[in-house]
C-alpha cells in the first residue's frame, strides 16, 4: 500500500499538460526514487477521471471503462509515494470523491490544487470549449458563468472546475487542511521556470533530474483564431465524427497553426467581468487564507491585476484577421492533404512493388514445379501428408 | 452544521416520506454526508409512486450523478455552512433533466448488477420451417430470439424469405428505437430528417424483397404485416415485442450512455437488449405516445408508403394489406418532455427493484 499519494485534481489551463508530461516521461526514474506515476499512456489519468465521474467525451469514454479502478489498484499495490493527476477530477461530485477517496486505501493523502486567478481562467476556459466543438459565443458564455443559478452546462461544468473554495472544500474536506495544498500561478512576467519550482516543491520532485525536453502544450488562441475555431465547429460539427475532430480540427488547426499566430489580440475579459470576477477571486483568496491550506507561492497571486486588459469582442472579430486566420488554416490543410498523398502514392507503390515480386516469385522453375506436384497431389490423400511435412495448414500459398 | 431540519428529511424519506422540503418540519440527527438535493428529490419522487424499495432508496442516495451536470445542491433554508458553490434549492423546483441524470445512473447499475438473461437458444430441431427474416428492425429482432429459442433459427435450404412491415410511421419508430438500442443516434426529429426522405436500403423491405428474391436457395417471399403473420406463415405462436413509448427511448438513450462508459459498448449492447429495454418495457407509461412524425415530415412518408405498395405488389402479403401502410396523421408531434421522461425512469427503477431480477 502507497505510504502517502498525492491527488493533483485541477484546476485547467494551470500548468497541468506539462507536469503530467514531465511525469509521464520520467516515470522509471521516479519509480527508483520511490515515486509512482501509474499511467501506460499520456492520457492514463485522464481516462481514470472519465471512468470516475461516467463522463462522455466524445467516444473515448468506451476506453475509460474499469480506468480508475485499475489506477486506485496499482497505487495501493505501491509502497512509496503515487501521483494522480488530471485537471477534470476537479469536476468529481461528493460521491464521487467519497469512492475515489476510499479506493485509494489508507495512505496519507494530500490533495493538490494549481491555481491561477480568475481573469485569465476566465477567456481560458471558453477557449478550451471551443477546443472541444462548443460552437457558445463568448457572450452567452459570460452570461452562463455570472448565471447564479449555474443551470445551463456551460456554468455548472465552469464553476465545478474553477471555484477554488468548493473545490477544496469537495476533494479536501475530509483532510487536515496541511494535507491539502494549493500551488498558485506566477503572474505574467515572472521568471517561466517558477511554476514548475513550485510543482516540483509540492510533488516532491525537488533533487530530481527529470527529462523536461519533450512538453505536450496546451497553446493559447487569439481572439480571430477563437473566433474562427467558433466558425469551424459551427461548419463540421454534423459532420465530422470526434475522432477525425481531434487531429484535425483540435491538433493540426488550433494547436499547431492558429495558435503560432501570436501577433493577433489576446482574449481578455469586459471591464464589468474584470470587477465582477476580482471581487469574487478577493472571497475566494480571504477563504484560502482562513482555512490554513498549505500554500506553495502566495495566494495574493490569485487576485487579477488591477489594471484591465484591453477588451477585444471575439462575437464580433475584425474580419480581416479572421480571413488571415482562415488563409493559414487553409495552407496547414493542404499541406496536410499534400503529405497524405504523398504517403498513399509511397504505399500504393510499396503494394505495386511487392505485387512484383510475388508476380517474379510465381515464375520462378522451382516454384512451378512445386505447384504442377501440389496438383497432382490434390487429387489423392498424399497431399495432407504434404502439407503436414511441410508445416502449414493453408491450403494454397 | 448542516441544518437538523435537512437529517430529519432525509430520514422521513427514508421511511417512505413524500412531504416536500419547504413543508418539512422536524430534526433528525447527522450521520455522514448528507445527500444533495437531487437525490433526496429523486427518493420523494420515487416514494409519491408508493414507498420505494430500500434498497433502491438506499442507491439513489449514495448515487453521484453521471456525467456533466450541476453538483450536489444543498437544500434553501438549511445552513450547511457551505459559502461557496451553486446557490441552494428549493428540491420541488429542480429540474427534471437533473433529475433524469442521476436515474440513469441508478438504473445503468441496477441493470449492470441484476441483468436479465435473454432466452437461450434451443437446439434446432430437423423437422422446421425454414426462413429468413427481413424488415422492421425492432419486430424482427423479437421474432428471431423467440423462433432460435424454440429450436427454429433463420436459414437453411429452400428458406422462404419473409419480409416485416409496418404502418410507415410505425415503421420509422421502430427502426430508431432499435437503433437508439444498439448504437448512439441523434434525436428523433433529427434522425427522421437526416434520413433524407429515404430509408437506408438495409431496412427499404422494397430492396430487401427483391434481394431475397434473388437469392440462390430462397423458395418465395411473403410480405408479413406484423410479427402474426409471421407466426402464422411458420406455425408457431410469437409474442410482439412492448413497442418503447417517445419518453422511454429517450431513457433508453440516457441509460445507454452511461453503460458504454460503465462497461463499454460491446457489454452495453448485450445488457440494452437481454435487460434495459423489458424493464424500460414493464415501467412505461402506456399513455405516453410513440415517436411522431412531425407534419412537415409527412408528405415524403406518403410518397414513401405509394413506393412500398408498388414495390411490393407482386409478391403475396399476409396480415393484411399494403394499402394500411400509409402513415397516420399524428396526434401530437412535439418531443416529450423531461418530466415524462422522469416519469418513465421513476417508474422503470421501482418495477426492476421489485419485479427484476435480483
Amino acid at each position: 500500500m502507497s505510504s502517502k499519494v498525492l491527488l493533483h485534481v485541477g484546476t485547467p489551463k494551470t500548468g497541468t499538460s506539462y507536469l503530467q508530461d514531465a511525469l509521464f516521461l520520467n516515470r522509471k526514474l521516479l519509480r527508483a526514487h520511490g515515486i509512482l506515476y501509474p499511467a501506460d499512456r499520456f492520457d492514463g489519468h485522464f481516462l481514470g477521471a472519465l471512468d470516475l465521474m461516467r463522463l462522455p467525451w466524445g467516444g473515448l469514454e468506451t476506453e475509460a471503462v474499469g480506468a480508475w479502478d485499475r489506477l486506485a489498484e496499482q497505487v495501493r499495490g505501491w509502497s512509496g509515494t503515487a501521483i494522480i493527476s488530471h485537471e477534470i477530477l476537479a469536476h468529481a461530485s461528493a460521491p464521487q470523491i467519497e469512492r475515489a477517496l476510499a479506493s485509494l486505501g489508507d495512505a496519507e493523502m494530500h490533495v493538490i490544487v494549481s491555481a491561477r486567478d480568475l481573469v485569465r481562467q476566465i477567456p481560458a476556459e471558453w477557449q478550451e470549449n471551443v477546443k472541444h466543438r462548443r460552437v457558445i459565443s463568448y457572450g452567452n458564455f459570460l452570461e452562463a458563468i455570472r448565471d447564479p443559478a449555474r443551470a445551463t452546462e456551460t456554468g455548472s461544468w465552469f464553476w465545478a472546475v474553477q471555484e477554488l473554495p468548493d473545490i477544496l472544500a469537495r476533494w479536501g474536506g475530509t483532510l487536515p487542511a496541511s494535507q491539502v495544498h494549493v500551488i498558485t500561478v506566477p503572474k505574467p512576467g515572472s521568471p517561466r521556470t517558477l511554476l514548475w519550482e513550485r510543482f516540483t516543491e509540492t510533488f516532491g520532485l525537488g533533487g530530481l533530474r527529470l527529462d523536461l525536453q519533450d512538453e505536450r502544450s496546451n497553446p493559447s488562441l487569439g481572439v480571430p483564431e477563437t473566433a474562427l475555431m467558433r466558425r469551424i465547429n459551427r461548419a463540421v460539427n454534423d459532420v465530422l465524427p470526434p475522432a477525425d475532430y481531434r487531429p484535425l480540427v483540435r491538433e493540426l488547426l488550433a494547436h499547431q497553426t492558429l495558435s503560432r499566430r501570436t501577433t493577433s489580440p489576446r482574449l481578455a475579459v469586459p471591464a464589468d467581468v474584470h470587477a465582477w470576477a476580482s471581487e469574487l477571486a478577493g472571497s475566494w483568496v480571504t477563504a484560502l487564507r482562513e482555512r490554513g491550506y498549505a500554500v506553495t507561492g502566495d495566494l495574493d497571486e490569485l487576485l487579477p491585476d488591477a489594471t484591465v486588459a484591453t477588451f477585444v469582442d471575439p462575437d464580433n472579430p475584425k474580419e480581416a484577421l479572421v480571413n488571415n486566420a482562415a488563409l493559414d488554416a487553409i495552407k496547414a490543410l493542404l499541406l496536410e492533404n499534400a503529405r497524405l498523398r504523398h504517403d498513399e502514392e509511397r504505399l500504393h507503390q510499396e503494394v505495386r512493388d511487392r505485387d512484383d515480386a510475388l508476380r517474379r516469385a510465381y515464375l520462378r522453375p522451382s516454384y512451378r514445379l512445386r505447384e504442377k506436384a501440389v496438383a497432382r497431389l490434390e487429387g489423392g490423400r498424399l497431399i495432407n501428408a504434404y502439407r503436414r511435412a511441410r508445416g502449414r495448414s493453408s491450403r494454397s500459398a | 452544521m448542516t441544518s437538523g431540519l435537512a437529517w430529519g428529511w432525509l430520514a422521513h424519506l427514508r421511511a417512505g416520506g413524500v412531504t416536500p422540503w419547504l413543508a418539512w418540519s422536524g430534526d433528525g440527527e447527522p450521520a455522514g454526508r448528507l445527500p444533495g438535493a437531487q437525490q433526496l428529490e429523486l427518493v420523494r419522487r420515487l416514494n409519491a409512486l408508493g414507498p420505494a424499495d430500500a434498497d433502491l432508496v438506499e442507491r439513489v442516495i449514495a448515487a453521484g450523478g453521471p456525467g456533466r451536470g450541476q453538483q450536489d445542491l444543498g437544500l434553501i433554508g438549511a445552513d450547511d455552512g457551505q459559502a461557496f458553490g451553486a446557490a441552494p434549492v428549493d428540491p420541488a423546483l429542480m429540474p427534471a433533466e437533473e433529475l433524469v441524470r442521476l436515474a440513469s445512473g441508478v438504473l445503468a447499475d441496477l441493470v449492470v448488477d441484476r441483468p436479465g438473461s435473454a432466452p437461450a437458444d434451443a437446439r434446432p430441431k430437423l423437422l422446421r420451417h425454414r426462413y429468413l427474416l427481413r424488415g422492421d428492425p425492432w419486430l424482427t429482432r423479437s421474432a428471431r430470439t423467440q423462433l432460435r429459442a424454440r429450436g427454429l433459427p433463420p436459414g437453411g435450404p429452400r428458406a422462404r424469405g419473409l419480409v416485416v412491415v409496418s404502418r410507415l410511421d410505425d415503421y420509422c419508430a421502430d427502426l430508431w428505437s432499435a437503433l437508439s438500442a444498439n448504437a448512439s443516434v441523434p434525436r428523433w426529429s433529427t434522425w427522421l430528417q437526416r434520413l433524407d426522405e429515404r430509408l437506408p436500403p438495409r431496412v427499404d423491405p422494397v430492396v430487401q424483397a427483391a434481394a431475397l428474391a434473388e437469392r440462390a436457395g430462397v423458395r418465395d417471399v411473403r410480405i408479413c404485416i406484423g410479427l402474426d403473420a409471421v407466426a402464422e406463415l411458420l406455425d408457431v405462436p410469437l409474442t410482439p415485442p412492448v413497442r418503447l413509448s417517445h419518453a422511454a427511448v429517450e431513457g433508453l438513450r440516457h441509460v445507454r450512455g452511461v453503460l458504454r462508459v460503465t462497461v463499454g459498448e460491446p457489454g452495453t449492447r448485450a445488457l440494452v437488449h437481454s435487460t434495459l429495454v423489458p424493464w424500460l418495457g414493464a415501467g412505461d407509461d402506456v399513455d405516453l405516445p410513440r415517436p411522431a412524425t412531425p407534419r412537415m415530415q409527412l408528405p415524403w412518408l406518403r410518397a414513401e408508403a405509394n413506393r412500398w405498395q408498388a414495390g411490393l405488389a407482386g409478391y403475396a402479403v399476409r396480415g393484411g394489406s399494403l394499402e394500411e401502410l400509409a402513415p397516420a396523421d399524428p396526434l401530437r408531434t412535439t418531443a416529450p418532455t423531461d418530466d415524462e421522461i422522469l416519469h418513465v425512469m421513476l417508474r422503470t427503477l421501482r418495477w426492476a427493484a421489485k419485479e427484476g431480477p435480483q
